[in-house]
């Protein structure tokens, strides 16, 4: 017997996805700028599904308060920018900035279990919200338009946002995968799945979840820096929505919460609703209801999850299988 | 006599109006296979919450080697050496069966890479679970669940293995065969504290028995003598026919 993580599935897979990523850099040389636009909005989907799977699916950490990091990275870009900073590193900066306060949250978040926890987020975001409604420089409540981006030629704006829109969900995606990957990535779902079981075995359970809380507040943070930058406005009434918290739990749990592939799947699929039925009002989010509700009764593991049982399909080599030895010739 | 490798000195454990534990103390030396019997709310399980570091106690002290590590949590104490499984198997459900026990051995038992891989495959050799190692956990039956509890105890490598009623439901084939795996663990210096109903399997390999009722120790000694006295015989087999 011996343990295998590559299989040529996930070889193939793997090598593809690097082939789509370098495809999708050219894009913005090819097509009109209102597909770019487009594009960086399914970029920033993805972004953000991706990282509420990571706090949920691997962490069992149910947040409905990941708005309070969109909002952070998003203010924080118009803040950096306002000091003179170019937007560009303003927008790095701003990502950063949304990691760092996420630290200080996670000493009292964390401290909370599920329900609470879930809860408690969206109290913090709204705390947050709140205070950048007292400040007048960030527009209070009115909302605040990022003008430093008007320099650049929109054609060319457009395209830059769009290729850090796909340098943010490639570093993030690829941080979670050798996140995985590696030893810890095991100890991660364990946590997910029994928290107490997991301690019994050693796990350091506060500190794993502490790891991906960071990672979740960066990634949010960068899907801020992005909206603002695609929008080139944002007011907290919308950037701080819960909403944000909705579309997540909606990619994730469609796509299938705990599998790496699934919330990308979501989020294309997400996208794929928004564009078809933007003239719909109320009965477009009715339907995401309906939908999210159909598939927790009908297919609880996502269209991800049930593929990957039903067909025993691993595209992603985050997993471990035990296969017979080859015998040597 | 040897040093204890494993002792609880005087615990104390309280739940709301409820005493559990009124003091119980107890040494586990290396090598050494103890047995626990009682009635169901004797304590039992409690006292191993206790000692694996899941619950605190009131009072009194848990030691691992002359270290005092009442303080310490259930990972710290998994990580100096302390194995447990649980009475009610918890498998990692959305985890596979190899990835259940990878946990244990890179987290508890500190291992990585090829040395951890093989240390599972040996694991779930010895529990008989390599059939199902890339099964999720979730689809996995009682008794299989009960290995796996087990499987992921031994790949932490441990130098206390705390057992909770891992023997019951087997058939005489399948205890037999725990029975001498915890023979096995014995003789490489492994401590055992088994917790088990199924009397006649325990006396089978403990070498030393204990008797809990009401939260305290009643009887304690070698096993022949245990079953024997009254005080046990009325508290747990059964009372006067």
């Amino acid at each position: 017997m011996k343990v295998e993580r590559w299989t040529r599935t996930s070889k193939l897979f793997t090598g593809g996805s690097g082939g789509l990523v370098i495809l999708l850099a050219c894009v913005p040389l090819i097509f009109e700028p209102d597909v770019v636009q487009k594009l960086t909005t399914l970029l920033i989907l993805v972004l953000l599904a991706v990282m509420w799977n990571a706090l949920a699916g691997y962490g069992g950490l149910l947040s409905v308060g990941q708005q309070a990091f969109i909002g952070i990275g998003a203010y924080g870009t118009v803040f950096f920018s306002g000091l003179g900073i170019s937007p560009y590193p303003a927008m790095l900066l701003a990502t950063l900035l949304a990691g760092a306060v996420s630290l200080p949250i996670s000493l009292f978040a964390l401290r909370l279990r599920a329900a609470q926890f879930a809860i408690g987020m969206w109290v913090i975001a709204e705390v947050i919200s709140i205070i950048i409604r007292l400040d007048q420089n960030l527009g209070a409540g009115t909302g605040i338009s990022l003008t430093q981006l008007n320099q650049y030629e929109p054609n060319f704006r457009q395209a830059y946002t769009f290729w850090l829109a796909l340098a943010f969900t490639v570093v993030f995606l690829a941080a979670l995968f050798l996140l995985l990957r590696s030893p810890l990535g095991a100890s991660l779902q364990a946590i997910r799945d029994d928290e107490d079981a997991a301690r019994s075995l050693g796990v350091r359970v506060a500190a794993r979840k502490r790891l991906l809380f960071v990672l979740a507040g960066l990634g949010c943070g960068a899907a801020g820096v992005l909206i603002v930058a695609n929008t080139l406005f944002i007011e907290p009434g919308s950037i701080f929505s819960v909403q944000w918290s909705a579309y997540m739990i909606f990619m994730v749990l469609v796509g299938g919460l705990g599998t790496f592939e699934g919330p990308i799947l979501g989020a294309i699929l997400l996208f794929a609703i928004q564009t078809t039925f933007t003239q719909g009002g109320p009965w477009y989010l009715v339907g995401l209801g309906a939908t999210a509700a159909l598939f927790a009764l009908v297919l609880p593991r996502g269209v991800w999850g049930t593929v990957e049982e039903r067909l025993g399909l691993r595209l992603m080599p985050v997993g471990y299988r035990v296969v017979e030895k080859k015998r040597d010739a | 006599m040897e040093a204890a490798v494993l002792a609880a000195v005087d615990v104390r454990k309280r739940f709301g109006a409820l005493a559990v534990l009124e003091g119980v103390s107890l040494k586990l030396t290396q090598g050494e296979v103890v047995g626990i019997v009682g009635p169901n709310g004797a304590g039992k399980t409690t006292l191993l919450n206790v000692l694996s570091g899941a619950l605190a106690p009131d009072s009194g002290s848990v030691t691992f080697r002359d270290r005092d590590v009442t303080q310490k949590s259930a990972a710290e104490r998994c990580k100096l050496g302390i194995a447990r499984t649980h009475q009610v198997p918890r498998p990692f459900v959305g985890m596979t069966v190899f990835e259940n026990v990878l946990v244990a051995a890179t987290s508890g038992g500190g291992k990585q890479g090829p040395d951890a891989y093989e240390l599972c495959l040996q694991v779930l050799d010895q529990c008989s679970l390599t059939h199902v190692a890339n099964r999720r956990a979730e689809g996995l039956g009682l008794m299989q669940r009960k290995r796996l509890e087990l499987a992921r105890a031994l790949a932490v490598e441990p130098a206390v293995l705390l057992l909770d009623e891992i023997g019951g439901g087997l058939t005489d084939a399948e205890s037999a065969a725990l029975v001498e795996m915890v023979a096995g663990l014995r003789d490489r210096g492994i401590a055992v504290l088994w917790i088990e109903h199924i009397v006649h399997v325990l006396l089978q390999v403990v070498g030393r028995l204990v008797c809990m009722d009401a939260g305290r120790v009643i009887a304690e000694g070698p096993p022949s003598t245990v079953v024997a006295q009254a005080a046990v015989i009325d508290a747990y087999l059964g009372g006067k026919a």
